[in-house]
């Protein structure tokens, strides 16, 4: 009875809190456009398996976006943003995209790549502009499409580039010797080869190539791959996830002791993994490329970035957000989508912002932000606003990451 | 059990899908309300209603697999990319009709189901269910390698797929859910007929007691190959609608987890019946829809708390309800469905 009972009210609860929903459903709940509000749809896994980074990179727009509401940044219209969690879920992609139509979105933030390829036939259809972090080669050139960073193929590019500028050619009286780790099957990998691939078709004598030795995702160890790279100079790194971590340590283990060089996606994104598994000791020779400043910087950039991190997150939260690179990309983000809505709205006046406005912005894009390398400029052969990288070193004694080479513009970058 | 008053007096009436006026009266109806919701639904629960009808075909397929003939599988989702990359393939590098490419996606699915439902005839259970995992990952590594032996499937960048048209216009949402529609219709009736014929007979024997159906005459390797190729028929034609709405397609999307997901709806729906397995598709994929809003609503609440607690929450109910059915009604929900026409049938008497 008293199980009966127990199973009857657990039903009415679960019942009740799918039923709430359903106002949704029959649009009770209404949606947020209005002419003088704009909503930035943000699509993005902030559950999923990609959450820990995606959700960094949210926290940065968001508080972006608090801080231009708290220092009146946009006059006469209000900016708010709205999220879908795709949970790297293709079946939510286009169903997400068009909830977040359903709220007024305007723009639209989407933080993977592939899932802007998947929609780009329907921006382009709809009239309504994305912006992304990751670019993609797929991408360039379509009119709807805007990138914060080059595709990775271009982080391939500029490790290579940074290694032959920074190698004694003389001194050491040979090439240095370099080869590729990653993982099969991942885009990030099989990027950053096609990206080393294309360097060395016109860079091939500079180095003694050993090689790209891709392991299964799965796989638990590393031991071939490590094996056939094991005299090289430098290990480029493309791997993602626990793998980053798995593999550096493994790597050190078998008393490896030349550079780890990777881009974005590897050491900035899982380096508390890395530091979890691997003796600080050991976390000497780690690089890591990528196009944006790094929290210790002198610039207005950081510094503002540093205050909206510490005004509007706990402690604990905001020194988490500090160790990552997601919330500068959020943040960066912010910039550039404030600067486009600003000036939509001196274009046409706040009450007639629409998706196309906003898009003109965005095509019109010419910023000079302190700190990166580049002026965000983009134009009608380029959607891209940071194009150029640096490469940041893992300080042992200081445990954080330090700039040791100037801004680097890989091939595949260069606007023509 | 029929209604009361309602009788069967020749041979045609008993093997009827439809038996009364009222219930045919009810499928047209249902048609029609089906065909015309399209027009007035949203936009993001148009794109939830077409990849449902996408679900529905793959897992009817599952369904025929696993519920009527007992193979097990766990790689729907990979037979699903074949038929994806079959007309993504011929329509984008060899320029064919997409209408050309739907049987053939199915076809080209079937085939390939075939040659990993062959050592069915060998094992089955847990075996079974391990050779299927496998084929999972090798025609999505298959599919993500390919560029390397020569055919452009885009590897893991993917490969554009023209949109279908219908007098040199491509398809809107609203047209698009029709012709799923149309898809899902037809194959549905396929599903609930081949239960009826001799070959379907032939599935459940296999699948009850597979040595006793041997005995009797069944030819089982037949049988089983018949019930993969079927199934992966299917899959492949799901795939062919998904290939076609996405109109860009990568072997991600075609994960591991997707195919759980069919074998978790037939699951919930309940195992060996149609309806149950349209009914497991819509739940799961009702509840996935259902709790978008109700995340929604808490991050409007607590902006603050947004991010962390309410897709994580959205995770729980969901968990919760998927629990919740398993632990209460682990026949399905067309048992439960069938248990409650039941009662309403025989009202006020028990039995």
């Amino acid at each position: 009875m008293a199980k009966g009972v127990l199973l009857r009210a657990i039903s009415v609860i679960l019942l009740a809190l799918l039923v709430i929903p359903i106002t949704g459903l029959m649009g009770c709940s209404g949606d947020d456009t209005s002419a003088d509000r704009i909503v930035i749809g943000f699509e993005g896994d902030l559950t999923g398996p990609a959450a820990r980074a995606v959700i960094d990179v949210y926290n940065g727009l968001s508080d972006y976006l608090k801080m231009a509401e708290d220092e009146a940044i946009f006059q006469d219209i209000e900016v708010s943003l709205v999220h879908y969690d795709t949970k790297t879920e293709y079946g939510r992609v286009p169903a997400g995209y068009e909830w977040l139509k359903t709220r007024g979105a305007r723009v639209m933030a989407v933080v993977a790549s592939m899932d802007r390829e998947v929609l780009a036939g329907r921006y382009e259809d709809d009239q309504i502009p994305a912006v992304g972090t990751q670019g993609s080669e797929v991408l360039q050139g379509n009119d709807w499409n805007f990138s914060l960073f080059t595709a990775p193929e271009a982080q391939g590019e500029a490790i290579l580039q940074w290694i032959m500028t920074n190698w004694d050619y003389e001194q050491e009286a040979r090439k240095p010797r370099v080869g590729h780790a990653g993982m099969t099957g991942i885009l990030t990998s099989v990027a950053y080869q096609r990206g080393i691939d294309r360097f060395l078709d016109t860079n091939g004598d500079k180095f003694e190539w050993k090689g790209h030795k891709l392991a299964p995702v799965s796989s638990a160890t590393w031991v071939t791959e490590i094996n056939s790279l094991r005299d090289c100079d430098y290990i480029v790194c493309s791997m993602v996830g626990p793998g980053t971590a798995l593999f550096t340590k493994e790597v050190r283990e078998r008393e490896y002791a030349g550079n780890l060089v990777s881009g974005m996606e590897a050491f900035p994104g899982y380096w508390e993994l890395v530091k979890g598994a691997v003796p600080p000791s050991s976390l000497y020779g780690c690089f890591y490329a990528h196009y944006q400043p790094w929290w210790n910087d002198d610039n207005s950039f950081i510094a503002d970035a540093r205050e909206a991190v510490t005004r509007y997150r706990s402690q604990e939260d905001a020194e988490a957000q500090m160790r990552g690179t997601g919330y500068l990309a959020g943040w960066a983000w912010g910039v550039w989508l404030s600067n486009a809505i600003t000036r939509a709205v001196e274009n046409v006046g706040a009450d007639q912002v629409d998706a196309i406005a906003i898009r003109d912005a965005l095509a019109s894009t010419d910023i000079d932000v302190e700190g990166w390398g580049n002026t965000w400029k983009i134009t009608e052969t380029n959607s891209i606003c940071a194009r150029t990288q640096r490469v940041y070193e893992w300080n042992v004694d200081d445990e954080d990451w330090v700039a040791c080479s100037d801004w680097i513009l890989p091939p595949s970058a260069v606007v023509v | 059990m029929l209604p009361s008053g309602t009788f069967n007096t020749r041979p045609e009436q008993d093997m009827a899908i439809v038996r009364t006026k009222t219930q045919w009266l009810l499928l047209l109806l249902g048609l029609a309300f089906f065909f015309t919701l399209g027009l007035y639904m949203p936009g993001d629960w148009l794109v939830w209603l077409i990849i449902l009808g996408m679900y529905v075909v793959a897992v009817l397929g599952l369904h025929i697999m696993t519920g009527l003939c007992g193979q097990f599988s766990m790689g729907q989702a990979a037979f699903m990319a074949v038929g994806a990359y079959t007309t993504a393939v011929l329509c984008t590098n060899y320029g064919l009709s997409p209408w050309l490419t739907l049987p053939i996606s199915g076809i080209f699915a079937g085939l390939v189901g075939l040659v990993f439902g062959t050592p069915a005839l060998r094992i089955k259970g847990f075996y079974l269910v391990m050779s299927t995992i496998a084929a999972q990952f090798i025609v999505v590594w298959l599919i993500r390698e390919s560029p390397g032996i020569g055919l452009d499937t885009g590897g893991v960048y993917g490969i554009s797929v023209p949109k279908i048209t219908v007098a040199g216009e491509g398809l809107d949402y609203v047209q698009f859910w029709w012709l799923v529609l149309a898809v899902v219709v037809v194959m549905t009736y396929f599903a609930k007929n081949i239960q009826r014929t001799s070959t379907g007979r032939s599935f459940v024997a296999v699948r009850d007691n597979d040595l006793a159906a041997e005995v009797m005459g069944v030819n089982l390797f037949r049988t089983k190959l018949l019930a993969f190729f079927i199934g992966c028929f299917f899959a492949g034609i799901a795939g062919w609608l998904w290939a076609h709405f996405y109109g860009w397609i990568t072997p991600a999307q075609f994960d591991f987890r997707l195919s759980l997901w069919f074998l978790g709806m037939i699951i919930i729906g309940g195992m060996g019946s149609t309806t149950g397995a349209i009914m497991g598709a819509v739940t799961i994929r009702l509840m996935d829809k259902m709790v978008d809003p109700l995340a929604d609503a808490i991050s409007s609440a607590f902006p603050n708390l947004s991010v962390q607690v309410a897709p994580a929450l959205s995770l729980i109910v969901f968990a919760l309800v998927v629990i919740f059915f398993i632990l209460v009604e682990p026949k399905g929900l067309y048992h439960r469905w069938e248990r409650i026409k039941l009662y309403y049938r025989l009202h006020p008497f028990a039995y």
